[in-house]
């Protein structure tokens, strides 16, 4: 829950910034990009949380990554700002917080579709109809799950909408026990 | 009492000594002694009246008691020997009708066993319906359960049947058709 606050707080911070130099998607593609790095790479984040390194060689190391990532000085500043702190833990909250707080800002949503198979053009289809239905720009993320059978779950923050022929056959199946069983 | 007592033992007493005196002073050579006779006479007369006179009292009370511890004892006995009759009277008349007891007995304790076993045949006669009944309820719902139970996998194998022919029968425009329904659906309700 501290570490919730904390992130908050640096999240805040960088927003403030990024929505003052009207660079809030850049920051947002900075951290993303960042964010990916890390959870692929568990050694570099071990490193980066761990307290036996020393400060000014987890530094360094972000200094030297940060070269060819070409960051946005203020999401720079802000990461060795965290790890003066040794607190590079928070990251993938502040990371997680400062989508949401930029999502908001920019009138965005995020939603991701799963697909029993890949959705080729239906994939604009669906980011319009989403976007028709909710009103808002539409960030979409896919991903292939064979064990659906068919169809598809669309995600949209804490919703869900299940149109997969999983739940159908299911559903099919809760109804005809109890209608044998009735 | 006591000064009573003393004073008239006190004249006995100078009666005896003047009687002493008397006989000191009037012996005769031979034959009876006319004078220590009459004093001691005399004498066990006073003694007799005092005696009679000191005694009075406590031998009236003492014969009084005497004569109530007696009565009571009497009727003490009286009632003993009334009661040992009367268990007397009633043993013989227990012994006489004991013939009739007996067998009057012997038909009540028939009686009792005959309705006790009675009481334990209808108990166990209720106990077996009872058990019977239970047994076919748990029956009757084990098999209404046992067929919901058939049913139900019978369902969840028609189910895994036709996911298994849902998969090996999808083909890419099934799965477009799917997902375009779906949408359709999802419109629609937008």
């Amino acid at each position: 829950m501290r570490g919730g606050s904390v992130a908050k707080r640096y999240a805040t911070a960088l927003f403030y910034v990024a929505q003052e130099q009207g660079k809030l998607d850049k920051f947002q593609e900075n951290l993303e990009m960042l964010s990916a790095l890390i959870r692929g790479n568990p050694g570099l984040r071990e490193t980066l949380e761990s307290p036996v390194v020393a400060i000014s060689k987890k530094k360094a190391i972000f200094l030297e990554l940060e070269k060819k990532l070409g960051l946005e000085t203020g999401v720079k500043n802000l990461i060795l700002i965290l790890l003066d702190q040794d607190r590079a833990a928070v990251f993938p909250l502040l990371d997680l917080v400062f989508r949401d707080m930029a999502d908001e800002a920019l009138g965005q949503v995020r939603a991701t579709v799963i697909s029993a198979a890949p959705l080729g053009d239906q994939e604009s289809q669906i980011k319009g109809l989403l976007e028709k239905s909710l009103g808002r720009k539409v960030l979409l993320e896919t991903r292939v799950n064979s064990q659906l059978l068919g169809g598809m779950i669309i995600q949209v923050g804490d919703k869900v909408f299940d149109g997969s022929l999983t739940r159908q056959l299911e559903n099919l199946k809760e109804e005809i026990v109890k209608r044998a069983v009735a | 009492v006591k000064l009573r007592t003393l004073t008239i033992l006190g004249i006995y007493g100078a009666l005896g000594i003047s009687s002493a005196w008397a006989t000191e002073g009037g012996v005769e050579p031979h034959g009876i002694p006319g004078k220590a006779l009459i004093f001691a006479v005399v004498n066990f007369l006073i003694l007799v009246i005092l005696l009679g006179y000191l005694l009075r009292k406590p031998v009236k009370d003492f014969f009084a008691s005497r004569a109530a511890l007696i009565k009571q004892d009497i009727e003490e006995s009286q009632n003993l020997r009334d009661c040992a009759t009367e268990k007397f009277q009633e043993y013989s008349q227990r012994l006489k009708n004991i013939e009739a007891e007996m067998e009057a007995l012997t038909v009540e304790l028939k009686r009792a066993g005959e309705l006790e076993r009675n009481r334990i045949v209808q108990a166990a006669h209720e106990r077996v319906t009872s058990m019977k009944e239970t047994s076919e309820r748990v029956m009757a719902q084990e098999l209404i359960r046992a067929k919901e139970e058939l049913k139900r996998d019978a369902v969840v194998l028609a189910a895994e049947l036709a996911e298994k022919l849902v998969r090996e029968n999808m083909t890419p425009e099934d799965q477009k058709r799917i997902v375009k329904q779906y949408m359709d659906r999802m419109e629609h309700l937008s």
